[in-house]
């Protein structure tokens, strides 16, 4: 079996460095809507693992369930969820945990840097109230101590006048600030994982490679492990270790960053990779044929097989595993004969 | 300014007052309510005067002669054209003089003022029932999907029963059948008034209480569902504090407009309460004015109810400014 086979290697992995984060054959079922409704799957499965200090790209267009396995991994899914599968952190299923050890998990080891600053900051409390209340209220530093250490973090994400901005209400910063805010926020208890839900795509593009240079800079200087969620595969590229292609729920490669860029051996990471303009060549851009599915409308075979130029009847009939060779896996039936033909970028 | 020091992180932390320009925020709120106020006054005056039926019946009767009549009319000062009227009710009310009451043939003011105290301890703890109440049952029913269902079946049941039905069935059940409560009048003294006046203020509360509840269980399910609400939750912050830190504060805003705007109608209210209940404060006391055409008290009366009203909405926006600092930021934008 195919499958025993991924999971020994990851065994092996596991123990040659202990994983930080580590989440093995991950799949969720969500209530639907109405009532009466069916389960909705929106993770099939999901398999990865991050190293302590080490960061990893977690890539797909949205709707492929990047977003649900951060709140898996944070333990922050609807009411209702059905959640197969581990998330293990140091080696603990977060499964298992009680209500106290979540507090201290989520409040300490495990910080997340959401989407929108905007809506996931209360818009009723002021900045420094805000930076310092999951420290304070878990009583790792007192009130004095954890407004010092916020404004230290402030000044080191560019922010001069920490004093006056630790004042100011949400609404009164613009949406640059208030990312370099939640970065702050998410340090604050000196975290040893961070996870960033797609941290730049509600801002301006200007402001974007200004905060992904800040977060990356910061992380990397405390070794704090990363699980950085985007749909820009050359931005996640350059700023992780390795990266996780995900589909409709579904991760189908992964890889460190440079090869997986360089040769990709998954028809959608080569697509994804075609797709993008390019700024020293004038070519037509190739867009992915099809519109891209979500986990629910995946039939049994391939998730990625409606859209892909080289799918067979078995690819349509049979999900492929994710195998691992060579420090890379990668979840495609003709992986072998395509090496060949698919062609990467330059990272 | 007390912090000066914005660049050394080390200095003490103090807070700065609000930078919202006080004065002239107050000073704006103050003379609106009062341009709220004269122009009610004169609206609650010209429709008074234009409804039917003639005041001077009640001091001549129906049988008096022309000239009768006339002097009546001229003594009450109602021959003179309604502007003329207006004014001088006006310039007397701003002197504290309320007219005469035509029934009664005493000063406004006398018939008043001894049953402010009356009214106002039953409109008083009808408020503090319906904040207590409405607001904790809203919480409930806004976080617990086990008590949602009792929560909106206690809301259908207080908004459709009208308060002179609950009244009658509290007094038959606590008053007649029980005995614990009197059925009527409004007690000495403090204790003896709280006991003759809880039964109607229950019945005043019921369909505020259950409004109160039902915009409370809306705004914390509100609340709760907003990103910022999975924020705190991810960072650890215990229930507790989740529920009063970031959804409740940010609930009271339209939860707070709604129990204020209810606490100012309940003047209003007590009029069928008392009633009911043979309690001898303002709200009976405008029913039997009304009925009598004693203008005079109803003018003074409705004008009463208006001020609280006024008082209470005044308050409200203020109170608006302080808590949200988003309407803050009217003056200069970020």
């Amino acid at each position: 079996m195919t499958a025993t086979k991924t999971t020994e290697a990851e065994m092996r992995q596991m123990a040659a460095a202990p994983a930080l984060l580590d989440i093995e054959h991950l799949r969720i079922d969500l209530p639907g809507r109405g009532r009466g409704d069916s389960m909705r799957r929106v993770i099939h499965d999901v398999s990865l693992s991050v190293a302590p200090g080490a960061s990893v790209g977690l890539v797909g267009e949205s709707g492929s369930g990047k977003s649900m396995t951060t709140k898996a991994v944070m333990g922050l899914l609807p009411k209702g969820a059905k959640v197969s599968g581990a998330v293990r952190f140091r080696g603990e299923d977060v499964s298992t945990y009680d209500r106290k050890r979540w507090t201290a998990y989520r409040s300490h080891d495990a910080s997340m840097i959401h989407q929108d600053p905007r809506s996931y900051t209360n818009p009723l409390v002021r900045m420094g109230d805000f930076l310092i209340e999951s420290v304070v209220a878990t009583r790792q530093m007192t009130r004095d101590e954890a407004r010092d250490k916020a404004c230290a973090l402030l000044r080191e994400v560019g922010i001069a006048d920490a004093a006056r901005r630790m004042e100011q209400y949400p609404h009164e910063l613009s949406g640059g600030l208030l990312q370099r805010m939640m970065i702050v926020m998410a340090l604050m208890p000196s975290p040893s994982l961070v996870l960033a839900d797609e941290p730049t795509t509600a801002l301006d593009p200007t402001v974007q490679s200004e905060v992904v240079a800040i977060l990356s800079e910061q992380i990397r200087e405390r070794s704090v492990g990363l699980l950085f969620i985007t749909h820009d595969l050359d931005l996640a590229a350059a700023i992780n270790d390795s990266l996780a292609v995900m589909y409709a729920g579904v991760i189908v490669e992964k890889g460190p960053s440079s090869a997986l860029v360089a040769h990709p051996r998954h028809p959608y990471t080569a697509g994804l990779l075609r797709s993008r303009p390019r700024l020293d060549e004038v070519e037509e851009l190739r867009a992915i044929p099809g519109r891209p599915l979500s986990a629910f409308e995946a039939g049994k075979g391939c998730v990625f097989a409606s859209r892909c130029e080289f799918a067979t009847d078995r690819c349509r009939e049979e999900r492929p595993e994710l195998i691992e060779a060579g420090g890379r896996s990668v979840a495609c039936h003709r992986a072998d004969e395509l090496s060949d033909v698919l062609v990467g970028g330059s990272a | 300014m007390t912090s000066t020091s914005a660049t050394s992180g080390t200095a003490r932390w103090t807070r700065p007052w609000p930078r919202l320009p006080v004065l002239r925020v107050i000073a704006r709120s103050v003379l609106g309510a009062a341009a709220t106020v004269l122009a009610a006054s004169f609206l609650i005056y010209a429709a008074l005067s234009l409804t039917p039926g003639d005041p001077v019946d009640q001091i001549v009767g129906q049988r008096a002669t022309p000239e009768q009549r006339a002097a009546a009319r001229a003594q009450l000062g109602l021959d003179e054209p309604l502007p003329v009227r207006y004014v001088h009710w006006v310039t007397d009310a701003v002197q504290g003089d309320l007219g005469r009451s035509i029934t009664y043939r005493q000063d406004v003011t006398g018939l008043v003022e001894p049953r402010i105290a009356t009214t106002l301890t039953l409109v008083a703890l009808a408020a503090v029932i319906i904040v207590v109440f409405g607001i904790a049952l809203g919480a409930f029913g806004g976080m617990s999907d086990r008590w949602r269902p009792v929560v909106s079946a206690f809301v259908g049941v207080g908004l459709s029963v009208p308060a002179f039905v609950s009244a009658t069935v509290l007094i038959g059940v606590f008053a007649v059948k029980l005995g614990w409560f009197p059925t009527f009048g409004a007690g000495d003294g403090f204790v003896d008034r709280l006991h003759h006046l809880l039964l109607p203020a229950i019945a005043l509360s019921l369909g505020w209480t259950a409004y109160v509840a039902q915009m409370t269980t809306a705004a914390v399910r509100e609340q709760a569902g907003k990103d910022h609400v999975t924020t705190a939750v991810g960072r650890g912050l215990g229930r507790g504090l989740v529920f009063r830190r970031h959804i409740l504060r940010n609930a009271a805003l339209p939860v707070m407009t709604a129990s204020g705007l209810t606490v100012a109608g309940l003047v209003a209210g007590s009029v069928i309460v008392e009633t009911a209940f043979s309690v001898d404060g303002i709200g009976s006391l405008l029913m039997k004015s009304v009925t009598n055409k004693d203008y005079p008290v109803v003018m003074a009366i409705s004008m009463l109810i208006v001020v609280i009203f006024v008082v209470v909405t005044t308050l409200l926006d203020l109170a608006q400014t302080v808590l949200d600092p988003r309407t803050r930021t009217t003056g200069g934008r970020k």
